[in-house]
């Protein structure tokens, strides 16, 4: 009998096969994206997963006036640790923020990830150093990752007491290595290449050095009464202590973040991650769900066609039971093919996502668990989409049913109608929240950004040129050669890493500004726009010694009515404003501009290591090339490896995850407009077959072409209209949420929604009319003799 | 007595009001007979004959089917009676679309659990009295409507009912094959016993039957 069911499930499917393919295809892109969205999830929430301390580990933050920082002072660890018993384990971490070279006698690695840290990270984040005991250890170990180790030092298994030199091979710092650090089994968000153990962190550092502490406390403690208790402690002996170096630290606070959050939303960085993670996963549920209710419509549409079928079946004695676990059958049957289906687009797509995403392939390896996700997807659809039609087919009349008019309830009627309202409003707000995302990125790659880094790269080096003279005999050989328009170095490039605030001080008011340290030419070759005064010139050699430049927002917080001429303080040193620069977002515009002043004399101690040049458009490769190849020469220090990176390049990583959200949002926009659509399409058909009758009388009593086109139109038209209405304040209100993240931003303006609107209303009314457009044109007699 | 109603009563509430359909019908059947039923549209025949067959439900009045009381059964009685005891012939054939000819006789069978050997030998005998074997593997789309009701009747008699009720067996059909059927159900009826209730327009066709009710508004007429 199953077999006898699946015959006619399998002739009707060929004879509605249009409809069917659009189904299926629609429910295999809902399991698609669900897949890989679920594998999306699983990658960016599995970050130190494994660890057996997950739960119980906070990185310990600073705030200040709610711009929150993941570094401390380094002395807060061991002062916690001494007096709060329910800490189990403090370390600390410290970052280098530079490329180093490791060169080997076999081969070069350029180290990114370089950490010091204490010991007890190691047992905090379950990093294993086989060989080494690191209880026993005095001074600093140096572990590389096993897969340099095996780059490096091809034929040696144990590197222990390996030297390696940092910098250029001849003349470089000789570093010893003591071994190699364990596979992690999953991702960490502890990432490294090379990493320096020591007992206590921080001997060897100044005081006022800020690291990254991570405290991991007793189960079950009470993280509020905790964060007071750390608070009390910060202010009583850090901050007091640190007062005269750093005042700002007297007004900060401390803040305890879990672990798991670290990834995804850290408090003291961009939560965007986060948001792609609850938008896929939302969306793709969305997805799943309109395909879903595409389904059971569609079942409902073409049961129409197959009430004969029931109808007899019931005749011929079979029990409504038997008819509902027919239909279930059936879908559930279409389901698992949609659901093989979405298997094989997801391993098509997937290298597409692994490039788009920047994931290692392995990372994204199907397993038992997406399997299951996968299977408890197909059999949750099947339920929600199958059951309902498969009650509905089954109640009734038997020679309501064999008659066929059981489909006109108005109850049905209104529910798919609903059903579509609530597509539609899922598209349409999609298609205006795109817009605005849209424009926003247009927005940040168009706008003005008091900055123009074309044609500038940022040269790799580690030789500090503090000092103007050490830069001048880079400056002079660089822009001999031709094509090179300026020459700069800096402590930062745009898009790099933060400026260091520092106090500074101007008369009896004090605030913290960002520190930049220049040399001559940066402003020429970033482009800048001086506002007042002038910017650093080789004519007034002068300008090394105090002369300082700042930006319109600091001369707007220090309240400068003149600020030619105005003395700060700071970092040890009296400068002389000379000149005030356009502000210019050089962080990104997710974060306000801040306060900045730009001197030569790079008194506040940050290395100043950054090369800028500007090149001429013309000739650019040949440029570069001859750059290449006098850099050895050039930097004499560390000019083994010329690497460079264009700064525009640098600057577009800081908006990356953004513009990823915008490739998944637009992405999953067009899937649900598709989707939607499909479900559209169905109802016009069958809400058109069902009035073919009253097409029939209409064109009998001399109603044109159009006429008809429009009636059959207006009820969709309707249900589209209402979905807008419906749609456009929620849209409005997530567009303007998303938009919350960026300090710079566009305004809203009523007609994204429109444009939206038109757009919906457009594609509708052409899905509608493809339906329409064939009934208009059908010879009346033909449906008016069925009667 | 085969089929017995007593004072059955069929309405529709249009706009508040009742709009009778059956008024005080009784009626009995004896196994064997063949009785027609006519009647001018909207007479109330056809839902007379979907009573008969457990198709409707009257509003009120008394249904016995072989002297049982079959009025407000489950659904579960209800089909072993369509199983063991009715065929059905409709105007519009109902043949199911995605069937061939053979199968769609078959259908019948399989819900009465017989076995798949014994199926065939059922299918093959009525393929051969109506004289089909050589369209068994065709779609209902590709026959004449003559040859589709045939298959129809052929698909009511394979279950072996001992009513066969049809609703405007031959509305579709030309005269000639309108002739072929009624003579099929006045052998059917006189060799095999089989009891038939028709529900006809044309007097020609009524004349076929032993027996003939006419309806009028819903009453019959004596």
């Amino acid at each position: 009998m199953n077999f006898y069911n699946l015959k006619i499930a399998w002739r009707f499917l060929l004879r509605t096969k249009v409809f069917t393919i659009v189904n299926i295809l629609g429910l295999a892109l809902g399991f698609a994206s669900f897949v890989l969205a679920s594998l999306y999830i699983d990658h960016e929430q599995s970050y130190d997963s494994w660890n057996p301390n997950y739960k119980d580990i906070y990185l310990v933050g600073l705030t200040n006036e709610g711009k929150a920082s993941d570094l401390t002072s380094i002395s807060l660890g061991p002062a916690i640790k001494a007096q709060l018993p329910e800490i189990v384990e403090v370390a600390r971490v410290n970052s280098f923020p530079y490329d180093v070279p490791f060169n080997s006698d076999e081969d070069v690695f350029f180290i990114k990830h370089w950490l010091g840290a204490d010991v007890a990270l190691a047992k905090m984040f379950d990093i294993k150093t086989p060989g080494i005991d690191l209880d026993i250890i005095s001074g600093q170990a140096v572990f590389i990752r096993p897969d340099i180790a095996q780059k490096l030092f091809p034929n040696i298994s144990n590197i222990q007491k390996e030297w390696v030199v940092m910098g250029n091979k001849e003349d470089g710092l000789p570093l010893q290595l003591n071994g190699v650090t364990s596979v992690l089994p999953g991702l960490s968000n502890i990432e490294f290449d090379c990493i320096g153990f020591v007992k206590e962190l921080g001997a060897d550092l100044p005081d006022n050095q800020t690291v990254q502490t991570f405290i991991q406390v007793k189960s079950g403690t009470n993280i509020d009464e905790l964060t007071t208790q750390i608070n009390d402690i910060f202010k009583k002996s850090i901050s007091k202590q640190s007062e005269n170096i750093n005042s700002s630290f007297a007004k900060s606070s401390v803040y305890l973040d879990p672990l798991k959050n670290l990834h995804l939303r850290p408090i003291h960085g961009s939560s965007t991650g986060y948001k792609i993670v609850i938008a896929l996963g939302s969306l793709s549920i969305i997805v799943l769900l309109l395909a879903g209710i595409n389904f059971a419509n569609l079942m409902l549409v073409l049961a129409q066609k197959r009430a004969k079928e029931i109808g007899m079946k019931k005749i011929f004695g079979v029990t409504r039971a038997k008819l509902i676990f027919q239909f279930f059958s059936e879908v559930f049957f279409q389901c698992l093919i949609a659901g093989c289906i979405a298997l094989f687009l997801v391993s098509i797509t997937i290298n597409v996502l692994v490039k788009n995403f920047q994931y290692y392939l392995s990372a994204f390896g199907f397993n038992g668990t997406v399997l299951f996700q996968l299977l408890v997807a197909v059999i949750l659809t099947s339920i929600v989409s199958g059951l309902y039609p498969a009650f509905i087919l089954s109640r009734g009349e038997t020679i309501t049913i064999i008659k066929g008019r059981y489909q006109n309830a108005p109850r049905t009627q209104y529910f798919r109608s609903l059903l579509l309202v609530f597509q539609f409003v899922i598209a349409f707000g999609f298609i205006s929240v795109m817009i605005v995302i849209h424009k926003q990125m247009s927005f940040i790659e168009t706008s003005d950004r008091g900055f123009n880094a074309d044609q500038v790269v940022y040269i790799k080096n580690l030789a500090t040129l503090n000092k103007t003279i050490d830069f001048t005999a880079f400056r002079n050989r660089i822009k001999a050669i031709p094509g090179i328009e300026s020459v700069t170095v800096s402590t930062t490039v745009p898009g790099g890493a933060n400026p260091i605030a520092q106090e500074f001080q101007h008369i009896d008011q004090k605030l913290k500004l960002d520190h930049i340290g220049v040399d001559f030419e940066y402003f020429e070759t970033l482009d800048m726009e001086i506002m007042a005064g002038r910017v650093f010139s080789l004519n007034f050699p002068a300008d090394t010694a105090n002369a300082a430049v700042l930006n319109e927002t600091a001369v707007r917080e220090l309240k400068l009515q003149n600020p030619i001429g105005a003395i700060i303080r700071g970092c040890n040193t009296e400068f002389k404003i000379i000149g005030v620069v356009k502000d210019s977002k050089m962080q990104g515009f997710e974060e306000l501009i801040s306060p900045t002043i730009y001197s030569i004399n790079n008194s506040c101690l940050i290395p100043r290591v950054e090369i800028l040049a500007k090149i001429s458009p013309t000739n650019m490769q040949a440029t570069l090339g001859a750059l290449a190849t006098q850099w050895k020469s050039i930097n004499k220090r560390d000019g083994d490896h010329f690497i460079y990176e264009f700064v525009n390049q640098k600057y577009a990583t800081l908006y990356a995850k953004q513009e990823k959200l915008q490739q998944a949002f637009t992405g999953f926009t067009i899937l649900i407009i598709l989707v939607a659509l499909m479900g559209l399409f169905n109802m016009a058909a069958y809400s058109i077959s069902v009035r073919q009758k009253e097409i029939g009388v209409r064109k009998v009593l001399g109603a044109s072409a159009q006429e008809i086109l429009f009636l059959l139109n207006r009820p969709f038209l309707k249900i589209v209209c209402l979905s807008i209405l419906i749609s456009t304040p929620i849209a409005w209100w997530l567009a303007n949420k998303w938009l919350q993240d960026f300090a710079y931003r566009i305004e809203i303006q009523w007609w994204f929604f429109a444009l939206g609107a038109i757009l919906s209303l457009l594609i509708a009314f052409m899905t509608v009319s493809v339906q329409a457009v064939k009934a208009t044109y059908l010879n009346p007699v033909e449906v008016l003799r069925e009667e | 007595m085969m089929i017995e109603l007593n004072n059955i009563f069929k309405w529709y509430n249009v706009g508040g009001s009742r709009s009778f359909v059956l008024k005080d019908i009784n009626l009995s059947i004896q196994n064997g007979d063949f009785v027609s039923i006519m009647g001018p549209s909207g007479s109330g025949k056809s839902t007379l004959l979907h009573i008969i067959g457990l198709l409707d439900e009257p509003n009120e009045g008394a249904y016995n089917f072989q002297n049982e009381n079959v009025l407000k059964l489950k659904e579960k009685k209800r089909s072993e009676i369509y199983k063991q005891h009715m065929g059905f012939v409709f105007q519009a054939y109902h043949l199911i679309d995605e069937l061939t000819v053979a199968e769609n006789i078959e259908t019948p069978l399989i819900y009465k659990n017989l076995k798949a050997n014994e199926r065939k030998a059922i299918v093959a005998d009525m393929l051969d009295r109506f004289g089909i074997v050589g369209k068994k593997d065709l779609f209902p789309n590709q026959l004449s409507g003559g040859q589709q009701q045939i298959v129809g009747i052929a698909r009511a008699l394979a279950g072996k009912p001992k009513v066969l009720l049809a609703d405007e067996p031959t509305g579709n059909l030309n005269s000639k094959q309108g002739d072929e059927i009624m003579q099929l159900f006045k052998k059917l009826n006189k060799e095999e016993g089989v009891t038939i209730i028709q529900v006809t327009h044309s007097e020609k066709n009524a004349a076929y039957g032993d027996r003939l009710i006419e309806l009028l508004d819903g009453q019959i007429q004596v």
